[in-house]
């Protein structure tokens, strides 16, 4: 007698808000508990933030690398110059392709997760998720170059079965660096949708079975825009990762193949060129911004809050 | 509408049978309620029925037409779920339209559609709402225009009144009734509550461990239970043990011969089963009576508003007796402590 009405109070719940009725209890010293970490981002993050950001609007002075002046001039550098509009360019279509490539990877194994009939089949799937975050970017990086190189697995394969008749160039492409960033990325995007898709009750999907939709208009009509906060949340984490990448395009995108992050380093570390390097870090981060803002506003309109 | 008929339908979970060779038919425009214990099984039939769960063995026909196998988007039947599951990201309207929009039903025809269905649970009103914006009442009644809008072959509900409030549920246990009855249309109710299933059904089937316990109208199963299990769910049953000697003849575990009204269907007998509300409390020792009669001590007494609860204690056993709280002889009330005589007449009493 228990049972049903367990199960019937909490799908009554799922279409509930998270109301203001929930009440919160007041322990002492409750207000200071997200204090040490509020400290380590005052310290860690504003501070060097705001030094950048000054930074980027100094002069530079390859004699003196001390911060000195006010100008423009940086920002103005970066966008006067077709080379440097073309890498943000090339950024902005890798991260964004990524995104789209983890999204259509991730929905399908992340749903087959959620859904899956046995608790063992779960765990094991759930497993086979996590597992590539056990290895660091650079190490995997440098397992795609193992793959793609000229002589690498897969051409030796293609000559072997005649498919090809000279090695084909795998390496220092944009198809190469997508490929080894999805693989990095994808492990993000599967475990939030999962974990969206598990707070997601079947008896929705049932319900629309009922009424007459075959398991592909469940999905498409109650499924998915359910799931929307879930693949926006996915698809947001994945694109500021693929924006700010940095051992793939180095490793795998090779010496002429540019994208932000790597910039900014060369910029600093190679270069000296602080005040630029600055400038480009902030670039990328407002670049970031403006689009996540300007994604979630478009998303909101259709879908309701997120 | 048409008819549903299950034969030999059986469904394993873990190596048990949850639903175990279940036969039965629903009539045409019959309101049929599953009523048992939870995990009895009633709610694996309903699922086998709407096609969210696939029988291990047997058939299920909706009139002729065989579905056992037939996804439940090619059933075309319609499902109200205990919590309703209203879709949270669409309105009102919405919801109801979607049976419609997934039958390529064309706009004006879905919205006119939509309209009278709402109009059929007074919600029109309230089309444009979210979920979430409505009173539990509201939604279930939401749910209930929802499974009916595209004329289905078949009305399910899965305890739909269990989230309710008691005072509420009546209400709407009315008006879903009113409903079945003006479309005319072929309902299985699956409910743990007794009062829910003898209020609202046309019969009633009482469900024990994946089979069939007893089939028929509520009146029928309430006076005349088949076995004891049937006798305690529905309703309260006193029960004298004993043992049958002879038809029509019973002899108590304390010796005395009683007469009784009929045998259950299935009866073991070794038991009387008499309702609370069948014995009359005379005062005093060994008065006067017809039918039968025991001397019994009245242990408690439980006020109850409409009626009073007597607990009764006589040779080794208890007794409960309900008599109605209304203007009635003050000779008939009494204090625990008192010497009563507990009668009653034969007819009223089953073999169990």
């Amino acid at each position: 007698m228990v049972e049903p009405g367990v199960q019937g109070v909490s799908d009554l719940a799922a279409t509930l808000p998270p109301g203001p009725a929930r009440v919160r209890r007041s322990v002492p010293g409750f207000a200071l508990l997200p204090v040490p970490a509020l400290v380590l981002v005052g310290i860690g993050l504003i501070l060097p933030l705001g030094l950048i950001a000054r930074y980027s609007l100094a002069e530079f002075d390859p004699a003196d690398i001390a911060l000195q002046g006010l100008t423009a001039g940086n920002y103005l550098k970066f966008f006067g110059d077709p080379f440097y509009r073309e890498v943000l360019g090339r950024t902005l279509a890798v991260a964004a392709g990524s995104t789209a490539a983890c999204l259509l990877l991730g929905v399908p194994a992340a749903y087959a997760i959620s859904r899956a009939r046995s608790a063992r089949l779960r765990s094991a799937l759930l497993l086979l998720a996590i597992v590539p975050l056990l290895m660091g970017n650079a190490v995997r990086a440098l397992g795609w170059m193992v793959l793609l190189s000229e002589r690498g697995i897969v051409n030796q394969a293609l000559t072997g079965l005649g498919l090809a008749d000279a090695p084909v160039r795998l390496m220092y492409t944009p198809l190469a660096v997508t490929l080894s960033l999805v693989a990095v990325l994808l492990p993000f995007m599967v475990l939030t949708l999962q974990s969206v898709f598990d707070s997601i009750s079947p008896v929705y999907e049932d319900a629309a079975a009922t009424m007459g939709a075959p398991p592909w208009a469940a999905f498409r009509h109650v499924f998915l825009p359910l799931a929307m906060p879930g693949l926006f949340s996915g698809s947001l984490l994945v694109f500021i990762l693929g924006m700010n990448a940095y051992a793939s395009p180095v490793l795998l995108g090779g010496p002429a193949f540019h994208m932000m992050a790597p910039m900014v380093y060369e910029q600093a570390v190679e270069a000296f060129n602080w005040p630029f390097a600055s400038a480009l870090a902030f670039v990328l981060m407002a670049a970031t911004l403006v689009l996540t803002v300007l994604s979630s506003r478009v998303l909101q309109k259709r879908y309701g809050r997120l | 509408m048409s008819s549903i008929a299950l034969t030999e339908v059986t469904k394993i979970y873990g190596g048990q049978a949850t639903v175990d060779r279940l036969d039965l038919k629903v009539r045409e425009a019959e309101f049929l309620a599953f009523l048992g214990p939870s995990g009895c099984g009633k709610s694996t039939t309903l699922r086998m029925i709407a096609g969210l769960a696939i029988p291990d063995g047997g058939h299920i026909r909706f009139g002729a037409r065989d579905v056992t196998r037939l996804p439940p988007y090619q059933r075309n039947a319609g499902l109200v779920f205990q919590g309703y599951a209203l879709f949270p990201n669409m309105t009102v309207a919405e919801n109801v339209a979607f049976g419609l929009k997934m039958r390529k039903v064309g706009k004006p025809e879905t919205a006119e559609r939509v309209a009278r269905a709402l109009d059929l649970v007074q919600l029109g009103h309230l089309a444009d709402r979210l979920p979430r914006q409505l009173s539990g009442g509201q939604q279930q009644r939401v749910a209930l225009a929802r499974a009916v809008v595209y004329n289905p072959e078949a009305l399910l509900l899965d305890e739909p009144l269990s989230a309710l409030d008691a005072k509420l549920r009546g209400e709407v246990r009315s008006e879903l009734r009113r409903l079945q009855r003006r479309l005319g249309l072929t309902t299985v109710f699956v409910t743990h509550d007794q009062d829910e299933a003898l209020a609202i059904a046309d019969r009633i089937v009482v469900m024990s461990a994946g089979r069939i316990e007893q089939t028929g109208t509520p009146g029928e199963i309430y006076a005349t239970p088949a076995n004891r299990f049937v006798a305690e769910f529905l309703g309260m049953s006193n029960f004298l043990p004993g043992r049958r000697e002879g038809p029509g003849r019973f002899r108590l575990a304390t010796g005395e011969l009683l007469g009784y009204g009929c045998e259950g269907a299935r009866a073991g007998g070794h038991a009387l089963a008499i309702r609370p509300e069948n014995i009359r409390l005379l005062p005093g020792r060994g008065a006067e009576a017809d039918g039968h009669s025991l001397s019994a001590r009245i242990e408690e007494v439980v006020y109850r508003g409409s009626l009073v609860e007597y607990r009764l204690s006589l040779g080794g056993g208890t007794l409960t007796v309900h008599r109605r709280n209304a203007d009635h002889d003050p000779a008939e009330r009494f204090e625990p402590g008192e010497t009563v005589t507990a009668c009653w007449r034969a007819p009223s009493t089953i073999l169990i």
